[in-house]
């Protein structure tokens, strides 16, 4: 589920809600901190606490606050939750 | 300009401070899982987009790319890159059944607005479907991945590596 506010950015903010409706071990985490406005998790793959990404995590795809171009960064978490439909 | 779709592998996980620092170098076009970048880059070509991605990296102390990696999820926009004879448009009109035999592989996500399909699978389709001779791997990837492992080689052997691939890449 998006935990707080909807992204932003529309491309983004519509490639976030896809993700959580695409399978149950997909979350998607609001998490501020510099650029980064969240995470993706996967929760088969995520090694770290639960809950929250953290950088480096193989199951943690991080999304910028202003990916430029959204539409881009839309696609990149789209590709990530291929890549995690197991 | 095109926009480029590739993924590139880090030398090693980047830290919290990191991340800024690569968004900073002109990085917020691109995706991070792990240690796997995800690149959509605007650039004349393929090997320029790689290179330029791999000189933003490179300007984070620590932090360098040491190889491309071909993931296998791709829009139908990415796979006519890849396959470098088709463009998207062709590709959906195959994937919509609007031309062709049919049975076009079905996308693996479909978020209404985006679709992502499965490389290998619409390679295999081509190659059976309509008798294509699909090149396995991109020719410009394949330079680009022994380059950047090149360069991560001569960066671990120290000083004197990377100063004798320099001449060696001066001398072709």
């Amino acid at each position: 589920m998006v935990s707080k506010g909807r992204h932003p950015k529309a491309a983004v903010a519509d490639a976030l809600e896809a993700a959580t409706r695409a399978a149950d071990h997909l979350t998607v985490v609001e998490n501020h901190k510099g650029h980064r406005w969240g995470w993706v998790i996967c929760l088969n793959c995520h090694q770290g606490p639960p809950g929250r990404g953290y950088p480096g995590d193989p199951g943690s795809f991080t999304v910028w606050s202003t990916p430029e171009p959204p539409e881009s960064h839309a696609k990149q978490i789209a590709r990530f939750v291929a890549r995690h439909q197991h | 300009m095109a926009t480029w779709n590739f993924q590139l592998r880090l030398n090693r996980e980047p830290t919290e401070t990191e991340f800024d620092a690569l968004y900073e170098a002109g990085l917020s076009d691109i995706g991070i899982e792990g240690t796997l970048v995800d690149v959509d880059r605007e650039a004349p070509s393929l090997l320029l987009a790689v290179a330029s991605i791999a000189q933003q990296i490179r300007t984070v102390p620590g932090l360098r790319a040491v190889g491309v990696e071909t993931q296998d999820a791709v829009t139908l926009a990415d796979a006519a890159q890849r396959l470098g004879r088709r463009t998207a448009e062709s590709l959906r009109l195959l994937a919509e059944g609007k031309r062709g035999p049919g049975g076009f592989p079905a996308p693996i996500v479909d978020t209404g607005k985006l679709r992502v399909y499965s490389f290998a699978e619409i390679t295999a389709w081509l190659r059976e479907a309509l008798g294509e001779d699909v090149p396995i791997a991109s020719r410009e990837l394949v330079l680009a991945d022994r380059a950047l492992r090149l360069a991560d080689k001569a960066q671990r052997g120290g000083k004197a590596d990377v100063e004798a691939v320099r001449h060696l890449m001066d001398a072709c």
